[in-house]
């Protein structure tokens, strides 16, 4: 298939002309996915959709201190966003191979004897490498809790600490008790720390910041239920826009230039990547205005924008050729509307575009995330969190661009064929 | 410059194009007549690279549209019988789009599209969107938009279907402006006095066959200079096939109960013979049509049928 890239660029600057000229159809593919996020949290009471996973707990050291750790994840707040799930170690890791859980963590054996030594000790947590929010959040939440340790290792000092040293290493020889002395002793200085910090900590719980942002800001829920919508909203909209310009072909038909375009040297392969251009090029211009926003609203790394934008218009580029391919194959413009809409909605609702994966119950998600958008949903999530890099999706986008560049390919000789002449 | 040499195409069992052969020169217009469905616009399509030829070959400039079908394409200009402008484009967006399909770009481009919008009467609307413009205004815009490289070839598909007789004037003067300048052109048409007026060759197509051509003069000689003379009544038509046999040169054409066609030279001086003979037969005569030789009885000798039928 040869193509005539002057005739293809012309359509291109036409096509791009036409859009610019019906300013409505675009503000409602953008718009559209903003309404329907804005509608989600209104039914939701306002308070978004909360993300929620489940969260494996193999606790090998079975300690007050351990098990102080797993309440921290299942009060307050953490404990709406997490169902706390008691595993054994090989099982665990076993369920997060497979994909079921959002994280696992792992608190070795001596972890509640080493912390109150103040001896060096690790928790270990492995997040599900297809889950990006909730394991974060999991994460994040062990980080505090290791500060929260640090700072009362050193509010209750030496002396206290030599004393639960004594106890550990047990009674004096000959003894099969500790002195009563000892026991008076260490009765008192728990009492006198524990009033010295009932200052701080009364009630004695972990509260988890979920955002680091200033107290005064008071945008922060929202910006955590916009973060959690921004990149299902930009692959809504992908999806409206891809529907909405592949029809496109059928307006061409209805005025004739189709047929007309057909009997130009360049023909209908040039027309069509002129359409590919213009489609790729609006997806591009609207990716780049979603991931500025969302740049500038949630303070994330500037270095992945590239990246993201990248991906999202190869996305779009997908879904677009895609679409074009189904209205050529349809027999009518009703048709391939409802066969494209049978596609679309379908795939936005359990590919994660209509509601995030972490807002999804466990199974629907799984399935979601086989589906090409929610692949792709999930790899633009893992860039835009600085998850993953150029070369760890290189093979994805390659792989992606391929089969763009074939579909594009079967709708030109389809085209050639059949729809243009009926 | 336009060859058809045996062009055969099928849709299924459906023979649309059965085995025609003709050839069109530099600076000449070839008429294809014939009614709606007679297989015009699918040689178009075969010609012009829409349509897939099932047999036959087809050159273009020198150019087999088979083997070499980008040079072909880029010699043909091609004016659709319907309208193939965008419509929220201005005339002068699109004048540019369709050169930039041919090939055109830069400065070339601009002053072409300038100059074709001065012939069809556009240049003072240039920016205007093609929405706003009345059918004649599109109808000549889209006949421009095919001209803009200057084709060697034109192909007209009934260009004037449903075009006010000013807007027809405009752009058969087009046609002859381009004829001029060295093009050669194809112009499909079912209007009799349209095609004996604008081309210098014709082939009569129907039901997929050309059934004659040539010049109109030539095509004239087939009809023998006869005219012919269509009757409306009541008739009995062995009776009046009997009582015709007295008269000389009197060839029926068509022949039912309730219509008899008759070519006959000299009719208006033949008419109180010819009465005598139908009244003879036991015809009852309600109406009566002369038409002198033309294409149209050319074309009715030939199917047996009127063109608009």
């Amino acid at each position: 298939m040869s193509f005539d890239f002057h005739f293809a660029w012309v359509c291109a600057v036409k096509d791009l002309r036409r859009r610019l000229r019906d300013p409505i159809a675009m503000l409602l593919w953008i718009g559209l996915p903003l309404v329907i996020a804005v509608l989600i949290q209104s039914i939701s009471g306002g308070d978004g959709v909360r993300p929620r996973g489940k969260l494996l707990f193999a606790d090998l050291d079975d300690s007050f201190v351990s098990r102080a750790v797993a309440s921290a994840f299942s009060q307050g707040e953490l404990g709406k966003m997490f169902d706390l799930e008691p595993v054994e170690l090989e099982a665990g890791r076993k369920r997060i191979h497979d994909g079921d859980g959002s994280a696992l963590v792992v608190v070795p054996l001596g972890f509640g004897e080493a912390l109150l030594l103040d001896k060096p000790t690790q928790l270990e947590i492995v997040k599900n490498p297809s889950r990006q929010i909730l394991p974060r959040i999991a994460e994040e939440t062990l980080g505090l809790a290791a500060d929260a340790v640090f700072y009362a290792q050193r509010i209750a000092g030496d002396r206290l600490r030599k004393q639960i040293e004594t106890i550990v290493n047990g009674p004096p020889e000959g003894q099969s008790v500790m002195p009563t002395a000892f026991v008076a002793g260490f009765s008192i200085e728990i009492n006198n720390t524990i009033e010295r910090l009932s200052r701080y900590f009364d009630p004695l719980v972990l509260t988890v910041d979920l955002e680091p942002v200033p107290p005064e800001d008071d945008s922060a829920p929202r910006n955590n239920f916009a973060l959690l919508f921004f990149p299902s909203m930009l692959f809504l909209a992908l999806l409206f826009m891809a529907q909405g310009l592949s029809e496109d072909l059928w307006r061409e038909k209805a005025l004739g230039t189709l047929r007309r375009a057909t009997c130009a040297p360049g023909g209908i392969g040039a027309l069509l990547l002129g359409k590919f251009l213009c489609a790729t090029i609006l997806i591009g211009v609207v990716a780049a205005c979603g991931m500025f926003f969302a740049l500038l609203a949630f303070g994330l790394d500037w270095s992945r924008a590239p990246l993201g934008l990248l991906w999202i218009t190869l996305c779009g580029a997908f879904l677009f050729a895609g679409m074009v391919l189904i209205q050529v194959h349809a027999k009518s413009q009703r048709g391939g509307n409802l066969l494209t809409n049978s596609i679309l909605f379908p795939l936005s609702m359990i590919g994660g575009a209509f509601f995030p994966f972490e807002a999804m119950p466990d199974w629907m998600s799984s399935i979601g995330r086989l589906t090409p958008n929610g692949w792709a949903l999930e790899e633009f999530k893992r860039i835009l969190f600085g998850e993953s890099h150029f070369a760890e999706i290189a093979s994805g986008g390659i792989a992606l661009a391929v089969l763009t560049l074939f579909l594009l390919w079967w709708a030109v000789q389809r085209t050639r064929s059949a729809f243009v002449r009926a | 410059m336009l060859t058809v040499s045996n062009l055969t195409k099928r849709y299924g069992d459906l023979l649309a194009v059965d085995d025609i052969s003709f050839s069109a020169p530099e600076g000449a217009i070839f008429g294809l007549l014939g009614p709606n469905g007679a297989g015009k616009s699918t040689t178009i399509g075969c010609i012009s690279g829409l349509l897939s030829a099932g047999a036959g070959n087809i050159t273009v400039a020198d150019f087999d549209t088979g083997s070499r079908p980008r040079e072909a394409k880029a010699s043909l200009g091609v004016v659709p019988q319907e309208l193939a402008l965008y419509e929220d484009l201005t005339a002068r967006e699109n004048l540019m789009y369709w050169g930039g399909a041919y090939g055109l770009r830069g400065g070339e481009l601009a002053a072409r599209a300038d100059e074709l919008l001065r012939r069809i009467g556009l240049a003072d609307r240039p920016k205007d969107q093609v929405k706003k413009f009345s059918g004649g205004m599109k109808r000549r815009l889209n006949f421009a938009c095919a001209l803009l490289h200057r084709p060697k070839v034109l192909l007209l598909d009934e260009p004037t279907v449903g075009v006010d007789p000013q807007s027809r004037v405009a752009l058969l003067d087009l046609v002859r402006e381009e004829v001029s300048l060295g093009a050669c052109v194809l112009y499909t048409t079912h209007y009799m006095e349209e095609a004996e007026t604008v081309c210098d060759r014709v082939g009569i197509i129907d039901h997929g066959r050309l059934i004659a051509q040539g010049t109109l003069p030539e095509l004239r000689k087939l009809l023998g200079e006869r005219d012919l003379l269509r009757l409306n009544g009541l008739f009995d038509p062995a009776r009046l096939a009997e009582g015709l046999r007295s008269l000389v040169d009197v060839e029926i054409v068509i022949s039912g109960t309730e219509q008899v066609t008759l070519a006959l030279a000299n009719a208006s001086q033949r008419l109180p013979s010819l009465f005598a003979v139908l009244q003879a037969a036991g015809a009852d005569v309600r109406e009566t049509t002369l038409t002198q030789p033309s294409l149209e009885s050319l074309f009715i000798k030939l199917t047996g049928k009127a063109l608009r039928e």
